[in-house]
């Protein structure tokens, strides 16, 4: 072999010395860094405004729902929004009251007992699917549950969502004069604290029937329940603020809020993430809008 | 054996390191490409650990604006039930605030709070005191709502080992692979190059009439040589036979002009004795012619048919064509037996012709008439090239196991430009009629039939030295 075959061979040699040594150097330091952006605040140079939130479902839910419509409000007003959840939605009405915040999704109950104590004013109206103001109430089961009707329901274990909402409130009498039932024919009657919750505690076998809204009713079929009964619409839970809030504040929240259309694609898709009780656009609203809510539960002859 | 100047070899060692380079490659980009895999797994691992500690956090800070206060050891807590709930070894965990103002950290060690910046933070792998870290950071977050990070630092020091451990898999199964393909390059220039070798020993033992040719067969590239091998075999033998035919013609020709050349001295030779004979008989014719004198007449006819008997003797002996027999001819034989049938031309020119002969020098095996044809040539050129009482010096000599043979004359020479054309056929620089141009072309094929060698030493007006040499050992 020839001086060239020599140093082809060593070429060669020394190529695979080469290549080892990128290896064994490659194994012997595994350091990486990946970028990462911190999320930066969107509208951190506007003022922030609180935006009341009662947590009936679980806090984790309420912020996956209602956290869209606070970048949409931020995004497309002079504020930026920030969610205030309270337990309660009497609190929440106080929270309003006080200033602490300057707008709430409040209760129709709260607001209805409330109103006037707390200098509370319904500015927008929450619309259903069917583009109306009111939301039908469903009485839910398990699939493989022998009540078919709320007729069935004598002797069964019952949980109604809390006593603050109309819901809560209204279902016991409703269920007395459609069924001739007293109280005592049930087994039990518990009040969750959350919609999703009453979802939950039936899926789990712990009561036999529960009554929900009905946005949260598409949750419950998901995950494998039955709607066996439908009750009348009540109307959907107000946007509220207090009358000593900001007149500028209301209209440009209102202006954002009745903006939304939903035969434009991309808002449209957007508004998917947002709470179902939200996610069909508004309706201005005004107390007269709730006087048929008030009146039934002044016929009820509720107490506060 | 591996002889590196083979074809073998060259196709081993080119396929062979071209095997290792494209493997080396493959297998740095396979090693690459599983470090990657296991860099991410586990990046993608000790993320999801940190996930699951952004669950609690992100409640907790949901409860926190709900105004409720957050407990103490609360990040403590959650590293605990992390470490608890992972198999990773989680050395620290840091919550770091959306503003940055907000920090709690929490580590098994204290070292990892103290010398590390708490707000330089990213994914990543580092060495950090001999120990590699692989660092988790996720958003404590529900939807767009972020209330900051949680920074878990996970000892990689596992990772480094699987990766290393990877890196030796993929050596050894390169090697292996390696090995193996080494193994059956060697096998597949084995079988390329037997066939061929077969062919090239076949071809180094060349027979044009072999028992076993030991040619290879096949209908590939190598068997179609192997059959043109054949044929060629045959143009030889084709060849060969014309050839000798042809150089038997020309030595013949050669050899009638020499005879030509011969026939005057030839013709005194034998002129010479008749003219005897004729004179003898005469006086045999006279009547006065006793029975002595007769007697003496008779015997001097009788020398001198002996005379022509022996002239002609060597005429036909010389003129007779080649033959293929051998025999254990002798140069000096050669040289004397020429000179006396040129005794005539060297006599008629007062040339003093001198032999110095070694006597014990070895038989050469051949067909004698090819020495005699050997000397004819050199002597009549010298002759020829020899002026009116000129020189001529015939030597044989044995040293070395090789016999010289040289003739020397003191004639005009041969000029420079003629020197190499001499031993070109039909090249003469005689007159028309006086030279073939033969002589010496025949001269040099018998000496090179005869494994020998001839070259000359000239001088313009000096004289010429034909010295022929031959191999003992080849004869």
């Amino acid at each position: 072999m020839n001086r060239s075959g020599y140093i082809y061979i060593l070429f060669i040699l020394a190529f695979v010395v080469i290549i080892m040594g990128f290896s064994y150097k490659g194994a012997s330091d595994i350091s990486i860094k990946k970028t990462f952006t911190p999320t930066g605040i969107v509208g951190s140079e506007k003022p922030v405004k609180y935006f009341g939130v009662v947590s009936r479902y679980s806090p984790r839910e309420i912020y996956q729902g209602y956290q869209p419509i606070m970048d949409y409000l931020t995004e497309t007003t002079s504020f930026r929004f920030e969610l205030k959840l309270n337990d309660s939605y009497l609190g929440t009405a106080k929270q309003l009251s006080a200033g602490d915040i300057s707008i709430a999704s409040l209760g129709t109950y709260i607001y209805l007992s409330y109103r006037d104590e707390y200098n509370l004013k319904v500015i927008l109206k929450p619309l259903n699917e069917n583009g109306v103001g009111t939301n039908r109430l469903v009485f839910i089961a398990q699939l493989d549950s022998q009540i078919q009707s709320i007729h069935d329901i004598k002797n069964a274990r019952l949980v109604l969502p809390s006593k603050e909402s109309l819901t809560g409130q209204w279902m016991p009498t409703y269920i007395m004069q459609e069924t001739g039932l007293k109280l005592s024919d049930f087994q039990e009657i518990h009040f969750a604290s959350h919609h999703t919750t009453v979802a939950e505690l039936v899926f789990q076998n712990k009561y036999d029937v529960g009554i929900i809204k009905e946005p949260v009713s598409r949750l419950a079929i998901k995950k494998g329940l039955r709607i066996f009964h439908i009750a009348p619409p009540i109307p959907t839970s107000p946007i509220v603020v207090s009358n000593k809030t900001d007149s500028t504040f209301v209209d440009e929240v209102v202006g954002a809020l009745l903006k939304i259309n939903l035969k434009d694609d991309s808002m449209a898709m957007r508004i998917t993430s947002w709470d179902n009780e939200l996610s069909n656009g508004f309706h201005q609203a005004n107390n007269n809008d709730y006087l048929s809510a008030k009146a039934l539960i002044d016929s009820m002859d509720f107490k506060k | 054996m591996l002889m590196i100047h083979s074809l073998k070899s060259r196709l081993f060692i080119i396929f062979g390191s071209l095997l290792i380079a494209i493997l080396s490659i493959g297998s740095l980009m396979v090693f690459h490409q599983m470090k990657t895999l296991i860099i991410e797994k586990n990046i993608e691992v000790v993320q999801r650990v940190a996930h699951t500690g952004v669950i609690p956090l992100a409640d907790a800070m949901v409860s926190q604006s709900m105004g409720k206060t957050l407990p103490i050891g609360f990040i403590d807590h959650i590293l605990t039930k992390l470490r608890n709930e992972s198999d990773q070894k989680i050395y620290y965990a840091k919550f770091i605030s959306h503003d940055g103002q907000f920090v709690i950290a929490s580590s098994s060690d204290k070292e990892w709070v103290l010398t590390h910046n708490a707000f330089s933070f990213n994914p990543k792998i580092y060495l950090h005191q001999n120990r590699w870290i692989v660092e988790a950071v996720e958003h404590v977050a529900i939807s767009t709502k972020t209330w900051g990070y949680l920074v878990l630092g996970f000892e990689a020091d596992s990772i480094q080992a699987e990766v290393m451990q990877v890196l030796w898999g993929v050596y050894m199964v390169v090697g292996l692979f390696i090995f193996i393909m080494l193994f059956v390059v060697g096998i597949i220039s084995e079988s390329l190059t037997r066939r061929l070798n077969q062919l090239s020993a076949a071809v180094g033992q060349f027979n044009l009439y072999p028992v076993d040719d030991g040619l290879p067969d096949g209908n590939d590239e190598i068997g179609q040589l192997s059959d043109s091998f054949k044929k060629l075999r045959q143009r030889l033998i084709r060849s060969r036979a014309n050839l000798k035919e042809s150089e038997r013609n020309v030595f013949h020709a050669e050899k009638l002009a020499s005879i030509g050349r011969l026939a005057a001295g030839v013709a005194h030779e034998i002129n010479n004795p008749l003219t005897g004979i004729r004179h003898s008989i005469n006086n045999i014719l006279k009547d006065d012619v006793d029975k002595k004198e007769r007697h003496e007449y008779l015997r001097l006819i009788d020398d001198a048919l002996k005379n022509i008997e022996s002239v002609i003797s060597k005429l036909l002996g010389f003129s007779r064509r080649k033959g293929d027999e051998l025999f254990n001819a002798s140069i000096n034989e050669a040289i004397l037996t020429v000179s006396k049938l040129l005794e005539y031309s060297i006599k008629s020119k007062n040339i003093h012709f001198e032999t110095n002969l070694y006597s014990n020098i070895p038989a050469i095996h051949c067909d004698p008439h090819l020495l005699d044809e050997i000397s004819m040539n050199l002597i009549m050129n010298a002759i020829d090239a020899s002026d009116d009482g000129g020189k001529i010096v015939c030597t044989s000599t044995y040293e070395n196991e090789k016999i010289f043979f040289s003739i020397e004359d003191w004639g005009h020479g041969i000029s420079q430009q003629d020197i190499s054309k001499i031993f070109d056929p039909f090249f003469t620089t005689k007159d028309v009629g006086k030279g073939t141009g033969l002589g010496l072309y025949v001269t040099q094929e018998v000496v090179r039939g005869l494994g020998g060698e001839i070259n000359l030493t000239t001088q313009p007006d000096s004289g010429t030295k034909f010295t022929i040499q031959f191999p003992a050992n080849t004869l």
